[in-house]
């Protein structure tokens, strides 16, 4: 019987602010045990009545949404707080990003100072308000698909026997994973959609700087509906996975998907020769010295690279079956 | 008929909003639970939901109004909610405003003498 109490007092848990979320559930455990006992005695009550005891309550989100002040619009109050921490981890990612890949251009390019810190102003704006604009839909799309219960305040539609289980210890979740994947996936859909020849040869001629991007950026943009699909769906997964705040099967086998066909993705993409700019080895074609030494170390890095990446992937894999199937 | 009464609820509930205020600080002479100040409100008439009490004495403690404290000794631990100074003259200066808003609703003669006999 304490079992539906403690489903319901978790669901309250998880939608109240961090900070007094410890002292705060404790105090609506003592309160909710108060009335139960003054409801129905010192003896333990009935499943049916704690039920509609708890019904009597109300929805979780709406006991939540009590302790919590006002309720936002589009974004609603128990999203918010996960918004405003991938609102965050987006601007920071972004700017980051763009940061980096205009400082290089301005090091290397020919741009007056003025012109180039115009320029580089102008990026930082626009990324963060693309960032600000991206995160706010996917969030607004969470809310609008994902949550319908969280907009539907009919109280009487809802039905305790619907709360799910206290999700067990094996499904805990670092918040640091989401939060990573999140910032790196941001780096990758900026960088791949508005960067892509940032990877470049850059050598100064007498007149000008000379860049020649080593991806070719027609092969590539064949590839790029396919690479934003994964990552896009990727990030308003990882971003779903923060909200809820722990795995579960379904979301450890999704995220075993996501793994794999990244992977199978990225061998894919790289296995096609054309979309290399250069022809045979890469140090050789920029002419240095020894380049073809180098082409074959780098060859076999690669190789290595790409046997740590699905020992990682596969590692990963097993973790998260072992969870699934632990009991 | 239901959009109106809709409405009258809304109104009600907003104009409690505010006097509830002063009921609960009124209440908290004594060291009251979240449950037990439920209690006693409703033996004066007055029920109040669970989900509209419990934030509101966060909140007045969080303003600095009263000072609250968990007592292990019981059944189970329970924080207590008691009015501090600060709250005394709160509660004074919003009863000086509640009696002037009572004042002009009588000068305003909208029958409010009437519901009081009604009310006894």
């Amino acid at each position: 019987m304490k079992d539906w109490i403690d489903r319901y007092l978790y669901q309250i848990e998880k939608r109240l602010p961090r900070k007094t979320r410890a002292d705060l559930i404790e105090e609506i455990r003592a309160n909710l045990y108060d009335e139960l006992e003054a409801n129905y005695g010192q003896e333990e009550a009935s499943q049916d009545e704690i039920l509609a005891f708890l019904k009597e309550k109300g929805k979780p989100e709406a006991v939540a949404a009590s302790y919590r002040g006002s309720e936002q619009a589009l974004i609603s109050g128990s999203l918010y707080p996960v918004y405003w921490l991938v609102l965050k981890i987006a601007l920071f990612a972004s700017l980051l990003g763009i940061t980096i890949a205009m400082t290089v251009s301005i090091i290397f390019g020919n741009q007056a100072p003025l012109a180039a810190l115009a320029d580089l102003a102008s990026g930082i704006f626009q990324a963060g308000i693309s960032a600000v604009g991206i995160v706010t839909i996917i969030f607004a799309l969470i809310q609008r698909f994902m949550d319908p219960d969280e907009l539907q305040q009919e109280t009487e539609k809802w039905d305790p026997k619907d709360l799910p289980e206290v999700p067990a210890k094996k499904h805990e979740l670092k918040r640091s994973e989401p939060i990573v994947a999140i910032v790196f996936l941001t780096l990758l859909i900026i960088g791949f959609n508005f960067f892509s020849d940032f990877i470049a040869m850059r050598y100064n001629t007498a007149t000008e700087t000379v860049v020649i991007p080593l991806l070719n950026q027609d092969v590539l943009a064949q590839y790029l509906p396919w690479l934003n699909l994964v990552w896009g769906t990727n990030l308003i997964f990882q971003i779903y996975l923060l909200i809820q705040g722990h795995w579960t099967s379904l979301l450890r086998i999704i995220k075993i998907g996501y793994d794999w066909v990244g992977l199978g993705l990225f061998l894919w993409i790289i296995s096609n020769p054309d979309l290399f700019a250069f022809e045979g080895g890469m140090f050789e074609w920029m002419g240095l010295e020894n380049g073809a030494v180098l082409d074959t170390m780098f060859g076999n890095m690669a190789k290595v690279g790409i046997a740590a990446l699905i020992l990682i992937i596969t590692i990963e894999t097993i973790k998260n079956i072992m969870r699934i199937v632990k009991k | 008929m239901d959009n109106l009464d809709a409405i009258k609820q809304n109104l009600s509930s907003d104009l409690r909003r505010g006097t509830l205020l002063l009921i609960v600080l009124g209440a908290l002479d004594q060291a009251q639970y979240g449950y037990s100040l439920i209690q006693h409100l409703d033996a004066l008439g007055i029920k109040i939901e669970q989900n509209t009490l419990y934030p509101l004495l966060r909140r007045l403690e969080k303003q600095g109004l009263v000072d609250s404290e968990w007592m292990v000794g019981e059944s189970r631990p329970r924080r207590y909610y008691k009015i501090n100074e600060n709250g005394r003259t709160m509660r004074t200066h919003l009863l000086q405003e509640w009696t002037k808003i009572h004042q002009i609703l009588i000068k305003q003669d909208l029958g409010l003498e009437e519901n009081h006999e009604r009310l006894d």
